[in-house]
């Protein structure tokens, strides 16, 4: 397989260069808008604003730079599939972050049974919460111990 | 078959010869060929950990090995299996073979990067063999931050070690989809090719697209070690959760890389020995690609209890309902293909049942554990243990050993003794589920992973599983006496002897020319077409059923 | 014959019927590598992301520390090198050697101009004590003992985009060589493609990396 022939190789079609000094000085411009952009405050909208300007800008570099607008369709959905997976990846970490009640707090994870126990076991630590009238059994009986003990 | 006429002996294995000629091939069979001795080696070097991990288990209060050993061990067995057989796996080896063949294609896209593949994948196993000879880590193959920050042990070696293989994966998987993108043989459209391509495909999808996100985090926790900057360590600001997205994210998928060349091989080996064409092709290609990107959302099943927040939890719970059901469609379409079919039971079709069997056990299993409510108990038991061997090796190491007998004679020129192959397979299904199926009844009755001693009332079990486990060595032992003495002195394979109907069976001779094809195949028609008086399989010594 | 009229013949390997067919074969198999660099700093992006999250009063502050003329000026080169890679193809595409030699010198030199400001930027934070982890010695931020993660986020991010130029600079030094040894022509120039992808690449990840790092406030 490591033969090779020397054969007449494709026409090529080359674009105007107006159209690649075109693209790169909108992308100049671009750049000068995102400095501009990034002196007003517009709260949590910044980094919404920066991105998209950002992915303007991208979008021309690939599209046609890298030649995408022009080459065959499926280049695009393979960028597209890593780009979605990419957006996957962020969501859900933010999310989880986002939806976390202070862990700490047994009001916000534990059904109120449990906060009884959680705070019974707060206040008698290495004891374990039994029901009354039931024993504590020796310590070298226990293989596992209470929670905070890993 | 007339599209193969009769060489006087030459073909890809002896054509050229010595050691140069393989260490600089560029033929993608040998490539292939040398990822399958390569596999199986470490194959054997993981198991020998399992049988220690097993073996100290007899007794509940063992001591043939200290703790740490004992974590040293099952870290090793899990690194060893999952980085250096099982992700590389039947796409390294078999893939590398077949899938030009079945696509009618002299090679790979990129024969010279196939090689260069192949060769990280032997730098990161020799990193590997240094990081385990050097100082073995204990960190679990999953290396959850913090431990892995701070754990002794060359754990900065290991994880530059995965880190390398991960390439090997990727430009694996890169030349795949190139391939079945660019060098198909005239005619066969996507709908025309074989199952095992289209199983294969969706495996480098994963592979390309999975693999870039281990790397950034194993080079993560290398900088966290190295340079203290803090991003999972809890103690410096960062957040060990953080760690565990990172993992899982590549870590889910790559579970599919690891079924999906195992669903690849079943789909050619349940409709040859059948000799009835597949039931639901398209179903079948769909649920590939299905599985392929639904395996991306779902990750987070893994971190149930880790700290995840309820919402994410639900999120995911639910989720990881969807993926099931590609896998459940394949598994019905299978069974669809055996009904009414001229069944044989010749060993590649043993293993197949057995996957059939085994696969929909463990994906069941999984089930349980995507249900919320249920892996708050189930989490980091013996269950999860059980559940992903029955995926993982009564799933795809089964579809592995059944794919190897099946593509035998073709790469190899020789017959098997289909009597050894039987009493291995029997030996390999009867000690996996002695050693496994106790597994999920321990898990449930609450006995950890990874745990070294335990209570007593698991003993007996233990002992079970124990036994079982050494029933399985046995039987992969017999596997193995059977392919070194076919290699040696196994009588010479026709070119179809299991009467398939993929390119590879027949227009190529066994074992094939370098070039694979005297004349480019043209394709007419879709595959597993077998016509209206099947044949059974003569010529060997194969039960009938 | 190893040229038609003094120009490269297109080097079809063995295992391809047609030009067209080896060339989009390459041009898939680099896209899908630059799939696998989008997600490689996509976990970068993603830890970012995540600690400005957590920390956001910690990511405020230390960002001033970043000069963003600084970071402007390599966007500017940046863009502009893609600019001459672009050029450089439609020069080979018209049979232009000397243009392609200039145009990929241009690149290089590009190339050594953003990671001469880099270093510029790494040493004041060196001299500063702005560093990741356990070497983060600067004692004036606000926040001491969160900021060496903001540090350690840009390290990283910047560190790894650098050495994705140095590598890029690597590869057009080789496609240098190979233009004025004639190994390309308006028949064959693939590999100038295929280098000027990755470094669009480069570019794009920049073109991000600028905004959030420098810019966000």
């Amino acid at each position: 397989m490591s033969n090779v022939a020397k054969v007449l190789g494709p026409k090529p079609h080359p674009h105007s260069v107006w159209l690649y000094w075109g693209v790169f000085l909108t992308l100049i411009v671009l750049t000068i808008l995102t400095v501009m952009v990034a002196q007003h405050d517009f709260g949590e909208l910044n980094i919404v604003v920066a991105l998209l300007i950002a992915s303007f800008k991208a979008a021309l570099v690939a599209g046609f730079f890298m030649h995408l607008l022009f080459d065959s369709k499926f280049l695009s959905v393979v960028l597209c599939t890593s780009l979605v997976l990419l957006a996957l990846f962020l969501l859900f970490p933010i999310l989880d972050f986002s939806s976390r009640a202070d862990l700490d707090s047994a009001e916000a994870n534990f059904l109120p049974r449990d906060q009884e126990v959680y705070k019974y076991e707060l206040e008698h630590p290495d004891q374990l919460p039994l029901r009354p009238g039931l024993q504590q059994p020796q310590k070298d009986e226990l293989i596992f111990i209470g929670p905070g003990h890993h | 078959m007339s599209a193969i006429s009769a060489h006087a002996g030459t073909n890809y294995l002896n054509e050229k010869k010595g050691i140069w000629s393989w260490a600089s091939t560029l033929d993608h069979k040998r490539i292939g060929v040398m990822y399958l001795f390569s596999i199986f080696f470490f194959f054997l070097i993981g198991g020998i950990f399992a049988l220690l991990l097993r073996t100290q288990l007899l007794s509940p209060a063992g001591s043939l090995i200290d703790a740490k050993t004992y974590n040293q061990l099952f870290t090793l067995h899990g690194a060893v299996m999952v980085f250096l057989v099982i992700v590389p796996g039947i796409a390294a080896s078999l893939g590398n073979f077949v899938l030009p063949l079945q696509l009618g294609a002299k090679d790979v896209a990129f024969p010279r990067l196939n090689l260069m593949s192949y060769y990280i994948y032997v730098t990161g196993s020799i990193f590997a063999v240094c990081s385990i000879i050097f100082g073995a880590i204990d960190t679990g193959w999953t290396f959850y931050a913090p431990y892995s920050i701070s754990a002794q042990g060359k754990v900065t070696l290991m994880l530059t070690a995965i880190f390398i293989l991960g390439f090997s994966s990727i430009f694996t998987g890169l030349n795949f989809i190139t391939t079945v993108h660019k060098l198909r043989a005239p005619g066969m459209t996507w709908f025309r090719m074989p199952l095992f391509v289209w199983g294969i495909y969706a495996t480098s999808i994963l592979q390309v697209m999975a693999t870039p996100v281990l790397a950034i985090t194993l080079a993560l926790i290398v900088v966290e070690r190295t340079l203290s900057v803090g991003i999972f360590n809890p103690a410096l600001g960062g957040d060990a959760v953080l760690f565990q997205h990172f993992f899982w994210f590549y870590s889910h998928p790559a579970v599919y890389i690891m079924i999906l060349p195992g669903m690849a091989v079943i789909s050619e080996l349940v409709t040859t020995f059948s000799q009835k064409k597949i039931f639901g092709y398209k179903m079948i290609a769909y649920s590939s690609i299905a599985i392929a990107l639904i395996s991306f959302l779902v990750w987070g099943h893994h971190m149930f209890t880790s700290g995840q927040s309820p919402l994410v939890n639900m999120l995911f719970s639910a989720l990881t309902f969807l993926v099931a059901i590609p896998s459940g469609i394949k598994i019905f379409n299978w069974l669809a293909t055996l009904f009414k079919g001229s069944i044989s039971l010749a060993t590649p079709m043993l293993y197949c049942l057995s996957f059939l069997f085994l696969f929909t056990i463990g994906g069941l299993t999984g089930v349980f554990l995507g249900t919320l409510s249920v892996d708050i108990h189930l989490h980091d038991t013996y269950f999860v243990v059980a559940h992903f061997h029955y995926v993982m090796v009564g799933g795809t190491f089964m579809a592995f050993i059944g794919g190897v007998y099946y593509w035998w004679p073709k790469m190899f020129g020789k017959m098997y003794s289909e009597k050894l192959g039987i009493l291995g397979a029997l030996l390999v299904f009867l000690g996996f589920n002695m050693t496994f199926f106790v597994q999920f009844y321990m898990g449930s009755q609450g006995m950890p992973r990874r745990y070294y001693n335990y209570l007593e009332q698991f003993q007996t079990l233990h002992q079970v599983s124990t036994f079982g486990s050494y029933l399985l060595g046995v039987g992969f032992l017999v596997v193995l006496i059977n392919w070194i003495h076919a290699l040696v002195k196994g009588a010479p394979a026709p070119a179809n002897p299991f009467h398939a109907t993929t390119l590879e069976w027949t227009h190529t001779q066994s074992p094939p020319i370098t070039h694979n094809f005297e004349v480019q195949p043209v394709v007419h028609h879709e595959p597993y077409e077998y016509g209206d008086e099947p044949h059974s399989i003569h010529g060997f010594q194969g039960l009938k059923a | 014959m190893a040229n038609i009229n003094g120009s490269a013949l297109f080097p079809l390997a063995d295992h391809y019927a047609t030009p067209e067919q080896q060339v989009d074969s390459g041009k898939l198999g680099m896209w899908l590598f630059l799939t696998t660099e989008i997600l490689l700093f996509g976990g970068l992006f993603v830890s970012y992301a995540c600690f400005n999250y957590l920390h956001m009063d910690v990511f405020k502050e230390a960002h001033k520390y970043l000069d963003w003329r600084l970071g402007a000026v390599n966007t500017v080169v940046l863009l502009f090198s893609s600019l001459t890679v672009v050029l450089a193809i439609h020069a080979a595409q018209k049979q232009k050697k000397y243009l392609i030699v200039i145009n990929i010198a241009l690149t290089i030199a590009c190339g050594i101009a953003f990671m001469a400001v880099k270093y510029v930027e790494y040493s004041h934070k060196f001299h500063a004590g702005l560093l990741p982890g356990s070497y983060f010695t600067n004692a004036t931020i606000a926040n001491p003992d969160q900021a060496h993660i903001y540090f350690g986020i840009y390290f990283l991010m910047t560190g790894l985009h650098g050495f994705h130029v140095l590598i890029g600079i690597g590869i057009f030094v080789w496609l240098l060589l190979r233009t004025i040894k004639n190994d390309f022509s308006s028949q064959y120039y693939a590999p100038l493609e295929l280098g000027g992808l990755y470094w669009h690449l480069v570019d794009v990840i920049w073109i991000f990396l600028f905004p959030l790092l420098y810019l966000i406030s």
